[in-house]
């Protein structure tokens, strides 16, 4: 206590700081630093567990070794789930910016729509939404074409009908049936998106807009140049954030296959496939953090 | 001055072709919005709609052509055995358990947490914070297979090794401590976020305010506790309602964290077609739909009640808490 006394207040400040935040630092070591280290081993190891403990046997690359050249849907599977990040990212980002927009106005009623749009938020959850649209599908087939909800069936078939008479070729119209048949889930992985966008949006001071107008600038001109540029760093978290989310989508195949190891205890082959797509991912992370610096270096030189 | 007004008032009149235009385009424009926003609503609406009329049809009348959202047979049944099916009492109170207890765990930990990367400076700051991020980044997947070993031979770190009688380690597993040991020292199920999200606000508050409290002689602690918690209610609300949410519908987690028979909500749901087999009530294909509906319905209700509750407090908070600072 005499020595808490006699230490300047800048110091004994600091020692506060660290005070506060030494859960995190002991979590960190405990829950977060030991078990990622030690999947890293799992990795390169065989995994037996017994009654009392578990013991690893090192095996060298022989984990790896067997998810790409013996598991027959591993490497099929990463490559369904990051070219379905790539694509459905953009999507998620822009839907939920434009819901973003429509909240951000003043209207009457604006409370209740608020309130039914942040649902996706409570709804949270890619499995109820899996059981909800599978099960609407097999009832539009079964109830005739009436209860039509996002991506049914029958809508399916119209769609490729139109563009089967287009006369694109066949590639195409199976992307874009993909896509217009995911659209109904995609809306609702807007969830925190929408939010930290809207947040973004009332972060932006309201003179810009106003000096805009004065100039006569229409409100679509102020979107690109006001409102899109002060929202580049946000749709950079959004951005991260959708990559991240993206793990703990129920539709991720790589993650399904991961929980199917899991629960036939094979650690080793588990540890190996999330960390493989993990790495994946992180690069995908550092590509879109070398753009955005890249980016933002271009309009500053712009400026100057 | 008084010539002006007439000006005015000739020049909003309805004979001003300008005037009418800006109108039509004005009502245009309305229609178009409100056209958007209802077509925006039924799709977030609908899976309650659906799940709801799915789930009072009687399962006899479930194939019925000429019912569409309003059923005409209306029967609990299916709700009933599907509360049977899950042991939905037990599984809700457990998921209740966890999402509660975490978060209580996670407001305490990660507001101190985020305050303390927030005013104070200290060396190494910011690579702690960096640590910060790491966790948001690095998927839970990855280090969940080896967080469930350390759970399953849990000995704190060591310490109950160095205890003379005893086990050296306990079973934690299939116990709610496996989510909310690790949200009490904020390594939990997405902590990393809240912290984040406390310490952009805490950086939004007024320094003067400690300031005053320190040179009254207001310790670092009941500063924090009488002085700056307070102030943060829009942050705890919406870190409460989102870790509430996110422990709810929380499906890699607890499907490792849980073996046993009793399990959380979702795990159960990810099984479901192999526990209504299971449960053998002579399904057919047409009749599973209204037990397939009735889960998820069941599942969805606890978040969603509280929602309606806290929804006005909410929405506010979330604007007033900045979460992008």
């Amino acid at each position: 206590m005499k020595k808490l006394k006699r230490m300047s207040l800048t110091t004994r400040l600091s020692w506060t700081g660290f005070a506060f935040i030494s859960p995190f630092v002991l979590g960190f070591l405990f829950f977060f630093l030991e078990p990622l280290l030690q999947s890293l081993r799992f990795v390169f190891s065989k995994v037996d567990v017994t009654l009392d403990g578990y013991h690893t046997t090192w095996l060298g690359m022989e984990n790896l070794r067997y998810i790409f050249r013996e598991d027959a849907t591993f490497s099929q599977n990463l490559v369904t789930s990051v070219s379905n990040l790539v694509w459905q990212v953009p999507i998620i980002l822009v839907f939920s910016l434009f819901f973003a927009i429509i909240l951000n106005q003043k209207f009457a009623g604006r409370t209740v729509v608020r309130a039914i749009f942040f649902l996706p938020v409570v709804i949270a959850s890619g499995l109820i939404l899996e059981i909800i649209s599978g099960d609407a599908a097999a009832g539009t087939a079964l109830a005739g074409d009436v209860v039509a909800a996002g991506g049914s069936s029958s809508q399916n078939d119209a769609l490729q009908e139109l563009l089967l008479n287009s006369g694109l070729n066949s590639e195409w119209i199976n992307g874009i049936t993909k896509v217009a048949n995911s659209l109904f889930d995609l809306t609702w992985m807007t969830g925190i998106q929408m939010i930290i966008f809207l947040a973004g949006l009332q972060s932006i001071p309201h003179p810009l807009y106003e000096a805009a107008s004065i100039e006569g600038a229409t409100a679509w001109e102020s979107f690109w140049k006001i409102t899109l540029p002060m929202l580049t760093p946000i749709i950079q978290l959004n951005l991260v954030y959708t990559i991240v989310d993206s793990f703990t989508d129920v539709g991720n195949t790589v993650m399904q296959q991961v929980m199917k190891n899991q629960q036939l205890v094979r650690y080793g082959w588990t540890a190996a496939m999330s960390w493989v797509y993990f790495v994946i991912i992180a690069v995908i992370l550092v590509v879109v953090f070398v753009a955005f610096y890249l980016i933002e270096r271009n309009t500053e030189k712009s400026h100057a | 001055m008084f010539d002006r007004y007439k000006s005015m008032i000739k020049h909003r009149s309805y004979k001003n072709p300008q005037v009418v235009r800006d109108k039509i385009l004005s009502s245009v424009l309305w229609i178009c919005r409100w056209v958007f926003i209802l077509a925006l609503c039924y799709l977030f609406l609908f899976p309650m709609f659906f799940l709801i009329s799915t789930s009072l049809q009687d399962p006899s009348s479930v194939n019925d052509p000429s019912v569409i959202f309003i059923p005409k047979l209306i029967s609990l049944d299916s709700i009933k055995e599907m509360i049977s099916i899950l042991n939905y009492w037990d599984s809700a109170l457990l998921t209740l358990e966890i999402a509660v207890f975490s978060t209580l765990a996670s407001l305490v930990s990660c507001s101190l947490v985020g305050y303390g990367f927030s005013r104070f400076n200290f060396k190494f700051k910011n690579v702690f914070f960096v640590l910060v991020i790491l966790t948001i980044i690095v998927p839970r997947q990855v280090i969940l297979p080896s967080l469930a070993l350390n759970f399953q031979f849990f000995d704190f770190g060591g310490v109950l090794s160095l205890l003379p009688e005893g086990s050296d380690s306990i079973n934690l597993v299939n116990t709610v401590w496996t989510f909310v040991l690790p949200s009490l020292f904020s390594t939990g199920l997405r902590s990393g976020v809240f912290i984040f999200i406390f310490r952009q606000f805490f950086l939004g508050l007024p320094k003067d305010l400690e300031e005053a409290a320190r040179i009254d002689g207001c310790g670092a602690i009941r500063t924090y506790v009488r002085i700056i918690a307070p102030l943060a209610v829009p942050a705890f609300v919406t870190v409460a309602l989102f870790s509430f949410v996110w422990h709810w519908n929380d499906l890699y987690s607890s499907s490792m964290f849980f073996s046993s028979e009793i399990k959380p909500l979702m795990p159960l749901l990810d099984n479901l077609s192999v526990l209504i087999d299971r449960a053998d009530i002579g399904t057919t294909a047409y009749s599973a739909r209204t037990y397939m509906a009735s889960a998820p319905l069941l599942a969805v209700l606890p978040p969603l009640i509280l929602y309606i509750f806290t929804q006005r407090f909410f929405t506010e908070s979330i604007e007033r808490s900045g979460i992008v600072g």
